[in-house]
């Protein structure tokens, strides 16, 4: 395959990806083989070859060739470091989360565990960059027979990656937590409270709190450390009330407002940008009223009445509090602890 | 302006205020108040007492016995600090045994004083008490709020001196006290407007103090019932500079005038501590916790967050460096021995746990943060015992900082306006990046404590971060000159020399040598009146409150030479 390459370039590589689009159910498993191993070569630009690629992924996993599929995509992540990722192998990514949830958890430990940024990264945005339910780990880490240090490699990596989705980042922790027995369980569970809880004290509260109150779990007594830890901070923060001295002053209220709305209006132009549902639709601005109505004149020379109600739409987004406390020191935490090393 | 007055005098306490104000009401009116409130007991019934022109025309004792608010009838009767017993008090032991020798001739008025009214149920009681005590000798004057207002507007405030335009600015500031900014605004223009009447004579000046002083506790008592003191906490800063300005020159020198300028003065300077103890009150107690400041600041923003808690580190180093000031008899700041109980010992732990547990502090990120910065270093300086807690703090600061100005995350910029700090850094380029440092009076800061305090660490960083990225950053250090004397005290921008291109050396001697020359052959420092009356807070106040860096003569004393022995381990 490799001297048709040579010779014949990307088109035999496209032919390949069609192959695997278009038969993969009528590929032997030796065929399969040598299409994928040709496939790690398919250049990023080629954008025909890629979607192809993906979608027949994507039917691999449901086929139940995961295992396989995941050593391509890693190939061919490590590959293209700075071109690809989830965002072009979105089918496939979606086959991983709804049909091979277990197989897509293994995906993320094996990729935290590699310390590879560019895996990580591919993994934080699969499994936690989505508006979705949060990803909830159930994994075995037991499998991985990993040793305390390593336990304790995986949860920080945990951290630094689901940073922003904490509940995601805590479950992994909890499924470490079930597999360590020694004291290093002390201070994996205290990345629980620092640094999630501490930044988080909305909804992953909650979660936590449920856990504390759920089925029977060796991970319970770190939870519901780290929970009373939130609580005795928290009561901290409350004691001292509303200090009016401390509010910034009416002027500097509107030039922070005025500038995060400029940073707002900026994400929402941004966002338009990139949004297929915009470009197939048109705009219209209503000015006042919960509704439009509008007239057309149809195929009979009459006007008909279009009437619209409009309805509404929020999302909510908790943002870590240390963001604001603290924004360098949580900058360097998520550098370190993206970055480091298992040592040796 | 009598009902902002009568306001202001109900909500008066009995101690420390009320009878603290009436003095200098009495001084005003020409009376000469020969026993004052200290702390403590009253002296038989008697809060003040003074001799001067009654109604008749006749010289007169008159002796005050203060109450608070409304006069109800527990106030009244009933109780060991009851008024009708402080009454019997004057009448039977201060009357026959406590009148100087000079006033034994004179007749006595016994004042009965309080901020608000007789309640109509003990009227009756007090009148016929009134009745049944006055003697040819011995007479008794009701002085409620109603009375006092009338004596504050024909007296301290009186119209000929307080102008229309003054009240209104007084009446404005009450008005606008949860506005600080604003209500800051016209209390300003109102101390302005008193200061530039002209006044010859020195007494005139004492009034004019005296008027800023009664301005200064309407403006606090009103922040204090709306629960928000920013605006009189900054006004009395402000005060508290101006009155220097007028007072200085009559400060430590002999006669009634100086007498009265330092009572004044002194009178200021309490009422200014009075409102950072409000102040002080909501945030103290909880420094030792965990982000309760930050998070207290009701904002989103990191921004805020960092220049409250800065702002905030300022006033609590001030207030410690007060407390150095009063414990010590040295011309400069010094280093001084603490016991667990020492107010200064306390303070200067309530400081190192605010920054402790504030991590803003750690990430200074504008220039003018040197302020606050410098006064906090200086309060663990004198401290004496906290020198580990210095090394570790610049550790913090020069790592963060250093780190902050590789990533183009918010390293500290010579910009101080909110509007281009909210947006710092602008861009994550190098040409913004060396636009932005142009200038620093913090590193120069930092080298020098880091030098002093063998935070090699710090202090070698430094000399990296200089030398590979801050070569076009002119690292200063703010120095008075000739005209400081007129412009620190009102906030002038047109004086005093900045000592440019300092460097700074891996071992610090290079950097301590430079600054030391300069103080050696600049005596402008030591001419500045402050100094010269052994006042050196009230340099310290002018630079916090003017945002002007601390001039390294004052603090020098405090930072060990690199070389020296003394370093701190």
């Amino acid at each position: 395959m490799s001297k048709a390459v040579e010779l014949y370039g990307e088109r035999v590589l496209h032919h390949c990806a069609s192959a695997l689009f278009s038969h993969r159910e009528h590929l032997s498993d030796a065929m399969l083989e040598v299409l994928l191993e040709a496939l790690e070569d398919v250049k990023p630009s080629n954008h025909g070859s890629i979607k192809s690629v993906d979608v027949g992924l994507s039917q691999l996993v449901k086929m139940g060739k995961g295992q396989r599929v995941s050593e391509f995509l890693e190939a061919i992540f490590q590959a293209n470091p700075d071109t690809l990722s989830f965002k072009q192998f979105d089918s496939v990514g979606h086959a991983l989360t709804t049909k091979d949830r277990a197989l897509a958890e293994d995906m993320a430990v094996r990729w935290l565990m590699s310390g590879n940024q560019e895996l990580a990264s591919h993994m934080s945005s699969l499994l936690g960059g989505s508006a979705r339910e949060p990803t909830i780990f159930e994994v075995d880490i037991s499998t991985y027979a990993l040793s305390d240090n390593e336990a304790l490699f995986l949860a920080r990596k945990a951290v630094g990656w689901f940073f922003f989705h904490p509940i995601t980042a805590a479950s992994l922790i909890i499924c470490v937590l079930r597999s360590v027995k020694s004291a290093m369980a002390e201070t994996i569970g205290d990345l629980l409270f620092e640094p999630l809880l501490l930044n988080y004290s909305g909804e992953l509260r909650d979660h936590l709190s449920a856990r504390v109150k759920g089925p029977k779990d060796r991970a319970k007594p770190h939870i519901h450390r780290a929970v009373a830890k939130l609580d005795a901070y928290l009561d901290d923060l409350r004691a001292v009330g509303f200090v009016k001295e401390l509010e910034p002053s009416e002027r500097e209220r509107l030039i922070e407002r005025k500038q995060q709305s400029e940073r707002m209006r900026q994400i929402q132009k941004q966002a338009e940008q990139s949004s297929v549902l915009m470009s197939l639709i048109s705009k219209s601005i209503i000015l006042h009223g919960n509704g439009s109505i509008s007239y057309q004149r149809g195929a009979d020379g009459k006007l008909h009445r279009h009437a619209m109600k409009m309805g509404g739409f929020s999302t909510s987004w908790e943002a870590p509090r240390l963001q604001a406390i603290d924004p360098f020191g949580v900058e360097m935490q998520l550098r370190q602890l993206r970055s480091e090393s298992l040592a040796a | 302006m009598k009902l902002v007055i009568k306001e202001y005098l109900a909500s008066l306490k009995e101690r420390e205020e009320l009878d603290a104000m009436l003095p200098n009401l009495l001084s005003e009116m020409g009376f000469t108040v020969y026993s004052r409130p200290g702390r403590g007991t009253r002296q038989y019934g008697v809060d003040v007492a003074a001799v001067g022109t009654a109604d008749d025309g006749q010289r007169k004792i008159y002796l005050f016995s203060v109450k608070q608010g409304d006069l109800n009838r527990q106030d009244w009767d009933g109780t060991p600090q009851a008024l009708r017993s402080s009454l019997n008090e004057i009448r039977d032991a201060y009357i026959p045994t406590c009148i100087p020798s000079e006033y034994q001739n004179l007749g006595v008025v016994i004042c009965l004083v309080f901020g608000g009214d007789i309640k109509e149920a003990v009227h009756q009681e007090v009148r016929g008490y009134i009745r049944s005590n006055t003697t040819t000798n011995v007479s008794y004057e009701e002085w409620n709020g109603d009375r006092l207002a009338d004596l504050i507007l024909s007296g301290i405030l009186r119209e000929d001196m307080f102008t229309g335009d003054m009240l209104s600015h007084l009446r404005k500031a009450a008005a606008m006290v949860e506005e600080p900014d604003i209500a800051y605004a016209h209390f300003q223009k109102l101390v302005d407007a008193i200061v530039k009447r002209p006044a010859k004579k020195q007494v005139a000046r004492i009034s004019k103090a005296r008027e800023i002083y009664m301005c200064l506790w309407v403006l606090f008592t009103w922040g204090r019932e709306a629960n928000n003191v920013e605006a009189p906490y900054r006004a009395s800063e402000y005060a508290v500079l101006r009155a220097w300005e007028l007072l200085n020159g009559m400060i430590g020198k002999k006669g009634r005038e100086a007498v009265d300028a330092g009572i004044v003065f002194n009178d200021l300077v309490e009422l200014h501590f009075a409102v950072w103890d409000e102040l002080a009150s909501k945030i103290l107690p909880h420094v030792d916790k965990r982000h309760a400041i930050s998070a207290t600041v009701p904002s989103f923003s990191s921004l805020d967050i960092n220049l409250k808690t800065h702002e905030i580190l300022g006033r609590i180093a001030l207030r410690g460096l007060w407390l150095a000031w009063t414990k010590s008899q040295s011309a400069l700041p010094e280093p001084l021995e603490t016991t667990e109980d020492d107010p200064l010992h306390v303070i200067a732990m309530q400081l190192f746990g605010l920054i402790d547990n504030n991590p803003a502090l750690q990430s200074p990120i504008s220039d003018e943060q040197a302020v606050d910065i410098a006064l906090a270093l200086m309060l663990l300086g004198v401290h004496g015992g906290l020198k580990k807690a210095i090394g570790s703090w610049l550790d913090v600061l020069v790592d963060r900082t250093y780190a902050a100005y590789r990533t183009h995350g918010a390293y500290p910029t010579c910009k101080w306006s909110y509007w281009d700090l909210v947006e710092h850094p602008t861009e994550k380029t190098d040409e913004y990046r060396k636009e932005a440092t142009g200038g620093s009076t913090l590193f120069p800061l930092l080298a020098l404590w880091a030098g002093g305090y063998r935070s090699g660490n710090a202090l070698a960083t430094l000399a990296k971060f200089k030398n590979k990225h801050l070569e076009h950053c002119n690292f200063q250090l703010w120095f008075p000159d000739s005209d400081s004397e007129a412009g620190l005290y009102q906030g002038s921008d047109r004086h005093g020399d900045m000592l440019s291109n300092i460097p700074v050396d891996a071992e610090g001697v290079e950097t301590r040598e430079y600054v030391d020359t300069e103080c050696a052959s600049n005596d402008n420092f030591s001419k500045l009146s402050a100094i010269q009356l052994g006042h050196w807070p009230i340099v310290l106040l002018a630079c916090r409150h003017y945002r002007l860096p601390v001039p390294p003569q004052i603090w020098l004393s405090l930072v060990p030479c690199a070389d020296s022995e003394d370093q701190g381990t």
